[in-house]
């Protein structure tokens, strides 16, 4: 019985010695890259979870393209990587793990339309886990040209089983077959109390929303922007906001530590908010997002709301907002042409929004936008 | 089935507290050949999944922590000579550990750091704490081997009464729901906290053996290791997709009256 200590010491460190695994087969099924002709692409492809969308030049042939694609350690991908496919229509492809286990389906879009100027908010979908609404926009031919982003996605991890039209960013009925984006703060629940991130705004924007670092770097996350060809002048539409009863804002008190607020009875003012960005991207390479989008050197033009503006109405406003340009920026017609510069209209229900402060139930509907540019 | 064999050897060791009682009246005859202790030690192991999931792929740290226990206890000895006997008693001690891991494809549920409560598998490190501490109720078949040694072995009842079983993902991300999931990511200060404290099962049971050493006249060493039979979680835990099993050695000094 001596060696009781003994073994109970062996099967100890077999438990906890290095016993480094690294036979184990991969169990992810993702798309890292495409890799398309660089001389066709007007912006550095957006892939996301299921889909991934490559804006391309006007005079690239859809019908035979060949992308390639680098996929997780292991995982196989059908059609191949490098098959010539008809891009006038999405492309589906299915990548199947390494362990086999497990396969996702990508919808692989080329579109060379540019983005439209004007925004009825008439098309929306669920998102792919059927959580919550995207809204879209179309090209003559009913194709699917832009997806308005949102902070939806990561709503969706605190959100538990809430029906869609309880997410901050929703649709409203505005007559029969008409339709409009519908903005409202909403609180995030006991943990997002705990965590000193009390309400989220409702927003939408044009760009993406990269779920996958809201969580570390909630401004980082919003990536502003898509390429637009024109100069644009004013930024216009209709509105109906409402303040919501109680304003929520996180403070820092004499300890140093972070407590929520909460005011009733209006003694804080809720405001909206909506502004447009225009900005040279870099060949493509440059998207800003909430840190840097109204100081970064690229911006050629922006569009912003004055605050007085944002008044309540319950039947529906117009705004009309001017494009004011930055000092000394010029815009090249040639870069124009090639989708050198990105757009980005962003509204949200509480101008406070990104610092987690804003009135619950807050409501912004928005419809019939517009961007007014010269060419 | 466990659940079986632990009711049984708890209503033996209840039948053998009861004889003792009953067997109070007569003192004579009850405390005749019965010997008293009363130990202290520590305790260093793990909660350990067996067999090990290939899913934890190296183990970063192990820190055993400081794990106390208290004991009370009196053996009945069958024979004069002291050569058989059983073994009974109370006894209060800590079970923990600290370690970091390295996983792959791990599934667990994590509290964002803006409340968002995420279930899926995660690829990176974790940390986990653990502190807990038990009534134990060992009941162990003694025997004499020389002047020197005794060993013993037998199970052990275990009710826990304080617990922690917590820690935190870091350098990693999270597929929301499964492999295929949207990827949350972890980097950095962003570190995704859990907490299974409340899903811990309540009663606890396995078997102990060990041996304790004659060191003077009153003053005895032991060693003994205790291994869980049961999972350490409550069968409706699933978060977890492993069972994990307390293993732990305690070594200590005891005075025999």
């Amino acid at each position: 019985m001596k060696s009781t200590p003994l073994i109970f010491f062996l099967i100890v460190s077999l438990l906890i010695s290095s016993c480094t695994k690294d036979d184990v087969l991969n169990a992810e099924a993702d798309i890292i890259t495409i890799v398309v002709p660089s001389e066709i692409l007007k912006a550095e492809p957006v892939i996301e979870n299921n889909r991934i969308t490559v804006r391309v030049k006007s005079d690239t042939d859809l019908s035979q393209q060949s992308p390639e694609f680098t996929l997780s350690e292991g995982a196989t991908i059908s059609p191949k990587s490098g098959t010539t496919l008809n891009f006038t229509q999405p492309q589906l492809y299915k990548v199947t793990s390494q362990d086999e286990k497990v396969s996702k389906e990508y919808t692989v879009s080329y579109i060379k339309s540019e983005i439209t100027s004007r925004y009825d908010f008439n098309h929306f979908r669920l998102d792919e886990t059927g959580k919550y609404h995207i809204f879209f926009e179309q090209n003559e031919r009913g194709d699917n040209i832009m997806d308005w982003a949102s902070g939806n996605g990561a709503f969706a991890l605190t959100a538990n089983d809430a029906p869609a039209d309880k997410y901050p960013t929703t649709y409203a009925d505005v007559s029969e077959n008409n339709f409009a984006a519908k903005l409202i703060t909403r609180r995030t629940g006991s943990l997002g109390v705990m965590f000193k991130k009390p309400i989220a705004a409702g927003n939408i924007f044009m760009g993406t929303f990269d779920v996958g670092a809201a969580l570390s770097n909630p401004l980082a996350a919003v990536k502003m922007g898509v390429p637009f060809e024109h100069v644009p002048e004013f930024l216009k539409g209709t509105f109906k906001y409402s303040q919501g009863d109680v304003f929520v804002q996180v403070v820092e008190n004499a300890q140093g530590e972070l407590v929520i607020e909460e005011f009733e009875n209006g003694e804080m003012t809720d405001y909206w908010d909506i502004y447009a960005i225009f900005y040279d991207n870099n060949g493509g390479k440059l998207m800003l997002d909430g840190t840097n989008r109204f100081t970064h050197e690229n911006l050629v033009a922006v569009a912003h709301l004055d605050q007085q503006d944002a008044i309540e109405t319950d039947s529906w406003a117009e705004f009309k907002i001017p494009f004011v340009p930055k000092a000394g920026k010029t815009v090249d017609p040639q870069k124009l042409a090639n989708g050198g510069y990105n757009i980005s209209v962003v509204m949200t229900s509480s101008v406070g929004g990104d610092f987690f402060k804003g009135a619950v139930n807050s409501t912004l509907l928005i419809d019939n936008l517009e961007i007014l540019y010269t060419d | 089935m466990h659940f079986r064999q632990a009711a049984l050897g708890f209503l033996i060791s209840l039948s053998i507290l009861g004889v003792k009682a009953q067997a109070s009246e007569e003192k004579i005859s009850l405390f005749s050949n019965t010997t008293f202790q009363i130990r202290a030690g520590f305790s260093i192991g793990g909660s350990a999944p067996i067999p090990f999931p290939e899913e934890i792929t190296h183990i970063e740290h192990y820190d055993p922590t400081l794990s106390l226990g208290l004991e009370a206890n009196l053996t009945k000895w069958f024979d004069a000579r002291k050569k058989w006997g059983i073994r009974t008693g109370l006894r209060v001690e800590g079970k923990g550990m600290k370690t970091d891991a390295s996983v792959k494809n791990y599934y667990t549920e994590v509290i964002g750091d803006g409340g968002e409560k995420v279930s899926g598998n995660f690829t990176g490190k974790v940390q986990t704490t653990v502190k807990n501490s038990y009534f134990t109720i060992p009941v162990l078949l003694i025997h004499s081997l020389s002047d020197k040694w005794n060993i013993y072995a037998g199970p052990y009842f275990s009710s826990l009464v304080e617990k922690n079983f917590s820690g935190y993902v870091y350098d990693g991300y999270l597929r929301d729901g499964g492999p295929t999931g949207q990827k949350i990511l972890f980097e950095g200060e962003n570190k995704g906290p859990y907490d299974f404290s409340q899903d811990l099962n309540v009663f606890q049971w396995g078997m102990l053996a060990g041996g304790e050493w004659r060191l003077r006249k009153h003053l005895r060493l032991f060693g003994e290791l205790s291994w869980g039979f049961n999972n350490l979680f409550k069968k409706d835990f699933k978060t977890i997709s492993f069972d994990m099993h307390p293993i732990y050695l305690n070594i200590g000094f005891g005075y025999a009256f």
